[in-house]
Formats: structure tokens, C-alpha cells, sequence
């Protein structure tokens, strides 16, 4: 990582940025964050405008229910080499955008006017039943034909509306027509009724054609109403009439006079409706052929097979990314300080800069000025940004680091062995041969399957990115599972035994062994195997005589425990190892030999110690052995964790070991100096790394004025310029210091105890799995095989039983104890593991590019 | 005899490790825009490695503890 300064002339920023942000990574560093001094806002806000006109558009595709064409990034930045101006694309949004909201006003006039020729029409029509030709009232018999084309029901209507000019002809009547919305028309009528105390006669009739509304555009139902009322066209009635119309907010609709006049003016609206519809329809045709040019992928259509990366997107599409990228770079240009040149403070990666020097040369000639990056002299002070480079496959695990921290610039990063111990750790806890393989096989699935479902909106596709891990966690639970000897809790017969039943004990008759409480309550006995002879200890994995052994657990616990210690030491030990790189890089002896080196000992002498007592005890005969063969001298097998506390507390108790405890000769001696070497370790990590510190001060005094309060250590008031630090960590205080160090020496020596035991969860977790595993199984599938119920019965009931295990296999174990395994493999990870070395207190390099904002963006409109 | 066994499959795992070793990266080592080409195949080594040590231990440590069994498995009797 290398800090420098770019210099670009102002004119052509944009350009220079432009092709930063596609080839090179550069984070930049906001030089007007204190001045808050922004250039380049006026471009900005023209951006947002531009970007609120973009969705105001998408918003009219969706209406017209078109689908814009998402491409790749990669594409359009490809063909995004000068295609698209910022002006020219502002110019046609702003024309498109008047265009639409043209079209939307004159659509919506249009729409009322049509809706109204409409309504009047029906209105017309409904006179036209009540009138017949030649302006007599007439009956029922005489009809028009023109309303015959009408819907059934009329006639039946018809004969209600012209009842009470049929029984008193000689009566006045006036009526007012109009027309309602469907769901007001009950309302409408119960009003009328009352306010004119039922001295009104109002009929009702529906609109068949489809009427949108203008300005939601939905389709509404309307009908057209008839008010029948006595009087003349003005007396009060008329009055109460039109002001229950006004409440109402219907439309209403000059009643022809006669039968001529309805007849032409149905032909005048048929006419004027059809205009308008016309008109309607050129303009939607209009508006069509500007979404479909919107819509249009540049380019023409992708050949038959194309790639997913040369895919491009609709202009719209397009459009969007180019504001979008626009936008960005006059955020980074926002960043830079001067006016004729902008300057703006960087971080690269070293690896990039001949490249980022080439880049900036070959287009400063191109363009005819000069941009160019200055590299620092010195070494900054500032801390730079940390820059780990990630793949498909390594992402998942970074992540996890990540999320405990971001690495120190330059430190150890743990994420390299987190590919394989993170995965081995969970399958150690998750051990099954059966589960194991369904978390593969699910990871396989995602493997093969992670382009389709990356490009969907499936629930896996945030599993996608956590592919590689979920298949290396499946296969080491596979593994383990082979080791454990365990499918779905029952084991395979992978080698022959070691075992073998001893001769003469059939069905209940002989000896029982150590299994009496087993045999007393119910009818089962046990019998102890023997070793046989004649045999070896299965090559592979856990012999199957353990497997539903009544002691199975005792043999089990007691390996997985061990094997935990084993995995824990080691894991730790190379977290310490870790730590002794970083030392050696940043080259800080005292570290190394005061941290280090007492680390490793303490660590070695305790645990590697019981590590050691751990595989001698597995590597010597017993008394079993010995009973076998006479030549085999049997060997103590004392308890572990015993000799182990013995061994710490010789100081106290006196180093002598009973002879029928002592596991190996000279035992007394060497447990003694480990002892010893522990004990001198603990100073040697606490005293000698602050004081070589204060000595080092000393040595190299601060070349500005300091003020020194003598050199009592004890008085830890010692402030020393440190000319290597930057300006605010210039004071060393030798008390904080050396607080610091006894609070990382304590949390060490206690750590390297507790985080021991800690790695007995690799032992509990796997415990539980077995132990769920083999209830549910026991439950739900054993249970009605060996019950004594009818075979038919039986078949039924595993049936739903199998159902049953299914359900909760899944449920429970590759849901829940997945996760589970999980979280302790992560906490083991970064507690015991990371502990021993990582600092994590780095920041991410964020550097300017555009596909990475393109592509996070994806989701904005 | 059993010691035997131990050696032979700690060949075993270390000859399959260093198969793998060297057949992995023909499949598994791509030059991205994120990793050369040379990284990939150390990144691809170093995780193979790690992981044949992983498997080798597991095995191993159940092996040995079989080896001197100090209890024998009480089967129920059918």
C-alpha cells in the first residue's frame, strides 16, 4: 500500500477519474472535510434530478407493464467509452420527461372528454328507450330497434320507467338525467326518496362499455340514472333535485327532447367517442414506441448463447448506470482541493502504481494535459488501509474474519488457515456420515447451480457467496463421520473387529460382564467382548464392536476429548507461531523474545506436555495387552487431568509420584522442569519488553524539547518523544505500558488454560449431535422395527414414523445443530485462535471503482 | 505391527496430500482479476497441505486410540 498524491488538471477530471475508477484501485482521502467545500455539487444535483426523472420513467414502464432488460456491469462499462454524455443524456431525459407528462395531461383530458361522450351517450340512449318515434309515448310493444341491440333486461325495465307516464299522461313531468358511480347508486336513491319524500320515481341503468378513471386509470362501473319528478323544469323539486346531484358529485346530462334529437346525438357522440378513442390510441401508440426505444438494448440483441457478462441493458438500464457512475466520480472530484489543478491525497496498492502511472500518462497525451501521481518521499505517518484481495472462494472466509476485525496494515491475516481449520473444526462437532454428506451435497448443489441463482432472487442466493465453505464443511463432517463410524447414528462394518463375542455366552446363558445394571432391570444382558487375537485394531475409523456397545460413550468421550486437547494445542500453538511472524515482519525483537518465546514455552511445557502424555498412553500396552501377549510389559495408565494437577502442585505437595501412578520413568524430573521453565516464562513475559521499551526511549531522545521527570521506573512518569510514532503517540508512559503487559501477560497464562478447556466443546457439540441423533432414531424408526406388533401395523407405523424422522432430522440437526457447530467453530476461531496473534484493528481499502458501486447499486430504483 | 500401520498410513495420507498437491492446481488455479495465477496455485497448496494435516491427525489419534484399548466393549446379548 502506497500513499501518493494525484494532481489532475480541472478541466479534464472527470475523464481521468472515469478511467481510475474502471482499471486501477485508488481509495482517496476527502480533502475538504474539514472546509466542506464542494466543487462539483451543481453536477450532482443535475444527477439527482436526472435520477428522479429515471424513476419517474420506470415508473411509466411499469405501468405499461414492460420489462427493462438488467444486463451486466461489465458490459456497459465496456461500451460506455465516451457513448454517453452527461449533457446529451440530461437533454433527452429532460425532452422524455416532458413528453411523458405531456402525454400523461393530455391523456387524461382526452379520457374525461371520452368518458363524458360516453356517459351522455347513455343518457341518450336511455331516452331513446322512453321516447319512441315520432315523440308519443308509447308502450311497451313499440320499441325502437336501435335499443333492441341493447341487453335483455331492458324490456323488462323499459315497462317500469314508462309506467307512470302510461297511468296519468295528463300530469307535467319533468326529469333530470345523469350519470353515478355503481357503488353510490343505493345511497343515491334512498336520498332522493327521502328528501323528496318519495315524490320522485329514479331509474337506474348500467353503462356496459369500460370507463377508466382519468386520473387513477382504473376502471370504474358507472350507471346512468333517470329522475322522474312532477313539475315543471324549474320549481323547487328541480331545485332539491340537483342539489342531492351536487352532494353527490355526479355528472349530469341534457335529456333529449324528442326522439329525433336522442337519435342524432347518439350519432354525434358515437362519432366524437370514436375520435377520441383515436386520438387515444395515436398517442399510447406514440408513447409505446418511446418506452420500446427506451427498452431497446443498444447493440441489438445478444447472439443465441452469449455469455452473462456480455449482456447488456436496456438504454434506460444504461442510462441509470451511466448517472449512477457520474455521480460517483463527482463525488471522488468533491474530494479534491485547488482550482486550475485538483489535487486529492491516495492510497494504492504498491503493485498497481507503473500501472496507474501508465494509465494516467498515455491518456494525459491523449487529451493534451497533464495529470500525474506523486508518490511520498518519506513513509507517511498515517496508518494505511488494508488490502486483502479476495476471490469467489476465499470470500466467505475473509468475511468471517472481517467481521471480527479488519487486519492491521500488514499483519498476519488469519483468513488463509480460517479456509480449512474453520471448516475441520465445525466438522469435528458435526461429525456424521449421513448429515455430512446431505451439508455436501447441498454445497455442491450450490457450487454448480451459483450462476442461475445468483441472477435470481431465490432465498439461496444469499448462500451463494458461502458456497465453497458449506461444501468444505460438508466434507469434513463426512469425513468425521467416517471416522466416528457414524450414519445417521448407526455405524458401518468398515474392517473387521478387534473384537470378538466370547465363546460359549449365546441368548442369555454365561457370564456377563461389567453390564449388571443393564441385566437386572430388564431381559437384556451384556457380555463383555474380548480382544481378538488373531486381529488387528481397525485400520479406519472407530471399530463397529463399540458401536450400540453399552460402554460406547465412555470409549467415545474419552477419544473426543483427547482429540480435542490435541486440536486445541495445536491450533493455539500456531496462532502463537503467527505471532512470531508478525514480530519478525515488523521487525520488533522485543517482542519476539519476550513475548514469543516465553508464549511458546509456557504453552509447550503445559499443554504440549499433556499432548505428549496424551499419545504415550495411547501408544503402551495395558494390562489387557499384557494379559494377551506375556511378553508386553503392561504400563500405568494413571488419570491425565490428575497428573496434570499433581504436576502443578509439586511445589506444594512434593514431586514424588506413587509408583502405581507414574506413567513413564524420570517422571518426577522432567515434570519439575517444565514446571520450572513455566514459572520463569511468566517474568519473562511480564518485565523485560516494558523496560526494554523505557531503555529504548532513553536511547533515542526525541529531537524536540521535552521535559524529562528522571528515570524512576517505579514512578512510571517518564515521558519520552518517540520520533517514530506520529504526532499524537509521540509520549511513551512507562506505567501504561506496563499495565498494558501485565494485563496481556495474565490474560495469556490464564488464556492458554481456559481456551484448553474451551476446545472441550469440539468433544460436547459432537456428544450432542451423536446423542440427538441417535434418540431420534431410536423414537422414530427403531422403536416399531423390533416391536412385536402385527407386520401390517408395523409397515404403517415406520411409515409416519420415517416421516417423523425425516422432519425432525432436518429440522433439528441440518438446521439448528448446522448452525450451532457453527457459532462454536467461529467462536474457537476467533476467540482461541485469533487471540494468540491478531490485533484486527486495521480499516478496509475502499477504493474508487466503478464496477463495485455499479454493483451494489443494483437494487436503488 | 500395529506401529506398522501408523507409518504406512501416514505415507499413505502424505502421498495423497502431495497428489493432491499437484493435481489440484490444474483444476483449481485460475488467474483472476483478484490473484495471479502463481498465488492461486500457493493458495491451493497451502490449504491442501493444512487440510491433509487436519485429516491425518483425526485419523490418526483414533487409530492410536484403539491401539491399547484399556476397556472392551460390553454388547448386549441377543
Amino acid at each position: 500500500m502506497k500513499h501518493g498524491t494525484l494532481v489532475l488538471p480541472s478541466e479534464r477530471a472527470r475523464h481521468f477519474i472515469d478511467l481510475l475508477g474502471r482499471k486501477a484501485n485508488v481509495q482517496f482521502v476527502d480533502m475538504n472535510e474539514r472546509t466542506m467545500r464542494r466543487q462539483y455539487k451543481r453536477y450532482i444535483q443535475r444527477l439527482e434530478e436526472m435520477e428522479r426523472i429515471l424513476r419517474f420513467l420506470h415508473e411509466e414502464i411499469a405501468r405499461h407493464e414492460f420489462n427493462v432488460t438488467k444486463g451486466s456491469v461489465e458490459a456497459f462499462l465496456e461500451s460506455d467509452t465516451e457513448t454517453y454524455q452527461l449533457d446529451q443524456v440530461e437533454d433527452s431525459l429532460k425532452r422524455l420527461y416532458e413528453q411523458f407528462s405531456r402525454f400523461k395531461e393530455n391523456n387524461s383530458d382526452l379520457l374525461t372528454e371520452k368518458n363524458n361522450a360516453i356517459e351522455e351517450k347513455y343518457v341518450a340512449m336511455a331516452a331513446l328507450a322512453s321516447l319512441h318515434e315520432g315523440g308519443v309515448m308509447g308502450g311497451v310493444g313499440t320499441m325502437p330497434t336501435r335499443r333492441q341491440t341493447e341487453h335483455a333486461t331492458q324490456s323488462l325495465l323499459q315497462a317500469h320507467i314508462e309506467a307512470p307516464h302510461l297511468v296519468d299522461d295528463t300530469m307535467a313531468f319533468s326529469n333530470i338525467a345523469g350519470v353515478i358511480n355503481q357503488a353510490d347508486q343505493e345511497r343515491f336513491a334512498r336520498t332522493l326518496f327521502r328528501v323528496t319524500r318519495g315524490n320522485t320515481f329514479t331509474h337506474f341503468q348500467m353503462i356496459n362499455d369500460k370507463i377508466y378513471d382519468a386520473k387513477t386509470g382504473k376502471e370504474v362501473a358507472k350507471s346512468v340514472f333517470v329522475v322522474y319528478y312532477q313539475g315543471a323544469e324549474s320549481s323547487a323539486m328541480y331545485e332539491k333535485l340537483t342539489k342531492v346531484c351536487n352532494a353527490f358529485g355526479v355528472s349530469m346530462y341534457p335529456w333529449p327532447a324528442s326522439y329525433n334529437d336522442a337519435v342524432s346525438r347518439i350519432e354525434d357522440l358515437t362519432t366524437t367517442i370514436e375520435d377520441k378513442a383515436k386520438a387515444l390510441d395515436a398517442f399510447e401508440q406514440y408513447i409505446l414506441g418511446e418506452i420500446r426505444d427506451l427498452l431497446e438494448v443498444p447493440g441489438g440483441p445478444p447472439p443465441e448463447g452469449a455469455d452473462l457478462e456480455e449482456l447488456r441493458s436496456s438504454r434506460i438500464e444504461e442510462w441509470r448506470l451511466f448517472c449512477q457512475k457520474e455521480k460517483s466520480i463527482y463525488a471522488t472530484l468533491n474530494m479534491f482541493e485547488g482550482d486550475i489543478t485538483l489535487r486529492a491525497n491516495c492510497w494504492y496498492p504498491s503493485a498497481e502504481e507503473d500501472m496507474i502511472r501508465h494509465l494516467l500518462l498515455s491518456q494525459s497525451n491523449k487529451q493534451q494535459v497533464s495529470a500525474f501521481l506523486l508518490s511520498d518521499k518519506e513513509r507517511t505517518t498515517k496508518t494505511p488501509p488494508t488490502y486483502i484481495r479476495r476471490t469467489e472462494f476465499s470470500y466467505a472466509f475473509q468475511e468471517l474474519v472481517d467481521t471480527y476485525g479488519i487486519p492491521r496494515y500488514q499483519e498476519a491475516n488469519p483468513g488463509l488457515f480460517t479456509i480449512i481449520t474453520f471448516p475441520f473444526l465445525f466438522g469435528v462437532m458435526y461429525g456424521d456420515i449421513g448429515h455430512g454428506a446431505c451439508v455436501l451435497l447441498f454445497g455442491m448443489y450450490l457450487l454448480i447451480f451459483a450462476d442461475s441463482l445468483k441472477r435470481g432472487d431465490g432465498p439461496l442466493k444469499g448462500m451463494v457467496a458461502a458456497r465453497y465453505m458449506i461444501a468444505l464443511m460438508g466434507f469434513f463432517a463426512t469425513y468425521a463421520g467416517f471416522i466416528y463410524n457414524d450414519f445417521l447414528s448407526i455405524g458401518f462394518v468398515l474392517a473387521p473387529s478387534h473384537f470378538k463375542e466370547p465363546p460359549g455366552v449365546h441368548h442369555g446363558g454365561g457370564e456377563h460382564g461389567g453390564g449388571e445394571e443393564g441385566g437386572g432391570a430388564s431381559q437384556t444382558q451384556f457380555v463383555e467382548w474380548q480382544i481378538d487375537p488373531s486381529s488387528k485394531p481397525t485400520p479406519f475409523g472407530l471399530d463397529w464392536a463399540w458401536k450400540g456397545a453399552q460402554n460406547e460413550l465412555l470409549f467415545l468421550n474419552s477419544y473426543k476429548m483427547k482429540f480435542a486437547v490435541l486440536v486445541g494445542v495445536a491450533q493455539m500453538g500456531l496462532g502463537v507461531v503467527l505471532k512470531a511472524f508478525n514480530t519478525i515482519h515488523f521487525a520488533k525483537p522485543l517482542d519476539f523474545f519476550f513475548e514469543f518465546v516465553p508464549q511458546i514455552i509456557f504453552l509447550v511445557a503445559l499443554f504440549g506436555y499433556m499432548d505428549f502424555m496424551i499419545v504415550f498412553k495411547w501408544m503402551t500396552p495395558g494390562p489387557l495387552q499384557a494379559d494377551l501377549d506375556p511378553s508386553v510389559k503392561a504400563v500405568n495408565k494413571p488419570g491425565l487431568i490428575n497428573t496434570m494437577i499433581n504436576m502443578c502442585l509439586a511445589p506444594m505437595k512434593g514431586s514424588a509420584i506413587d509408583p502405581s501412578e507414574q506413567l513413564f520413568g524420570g517422571q518426577e524430573t522432567i515434570q519439575n522442569i517444565l514446571l520450572i521453565l513455566c514459572a520463569i516464562s511468566i517474568p519473562v513475559m511480564l518485565f523485560p519488553k516494558p523496560i526494554g521499551l523505557l531503555i529504548w526511549h532513553k536511547m533515542h531522545p526525541p529531537r524536540t524539547v521535552h521535559h524529562d521527570d528522571g528515570d524512576d521506573e517505579e514512578r512510571g512518569e517518564g515521558e519520552h518523544h518517540d520520533d517514530d510514532e506520529e504526532d499524537e503517540h509521540e509520549h511513551f508512559n512507562f506505567s501504561e505500558e506496563f499495565i498494558h503487559q501485565v494485563i496481556e501477560t495474565i490474560e495469556y497464562v490464564l488464556g492458554t488454560i481456559s481456551n484448553t478447556a474451551s476446545y472441550l466443546r469440539l468433544w460436547a457439540l459432537s456428544l450432542a449431535h451423536q446423542q440427538l441423533a441417535l434418540v431420534f432414531f431410536e423414537k422414530a424408526i427403531l422403536g416399531f422395527i423390533e416391536s412385536d406388533a402385527n407386520v401390517v401395523l408395523r409397515a404403517v407405523e415406520l411409515f409416519f414414523g420415517f416421516a417423523v424422522f425425516a422432519a425432525i432430522t432436518f429440522g433439528v440437526l441440518l438446521c439448528m445443530d448446522v448452525l450451532e457447530c457453527f457459532l462454536h467453530a467461529l467462536r474457537l476461531q476467533w476467540v482461541e485462535f485469533q487471540n494468540k496473534f491478531y490485533k484486527g484493528d486495521g480499516y478496509k481499502f475502499a477504493p474508487f471503482n466503478h464496477k463495485a458501486i455499479l454493483s451494489t447499486g443494483e437494487g436503488d430504483l | 505391527m500395529a506401529v506398522g500401520v501408523l507409518l504406512t498410513g501416514t505415507i499413505v495420507f502424505a502421498a495423497l496430500g502431495v497428489a493432491a498437491c499437484v493435481i489440484f492446481p490444474f483444476c483449481t488455479a485460475y488467474e483472476t482479476e483478484n490473484i495471479t495465477k502463481g498465488e492461486s496455485i500457493q493458495l491451493t497448496i497451502v490449504c491442501i497441505s493444512v487440510a491433509t494435516v487436519c485429516l491425518w491427525g483425526f485419523w490418526i489419534s483414533m487409530y492410536m486410540h484403539q491401539m491399547n484399548p484399556m476397556i472392551l466393549p460390553e454388547r448386549a446379548v441377543h
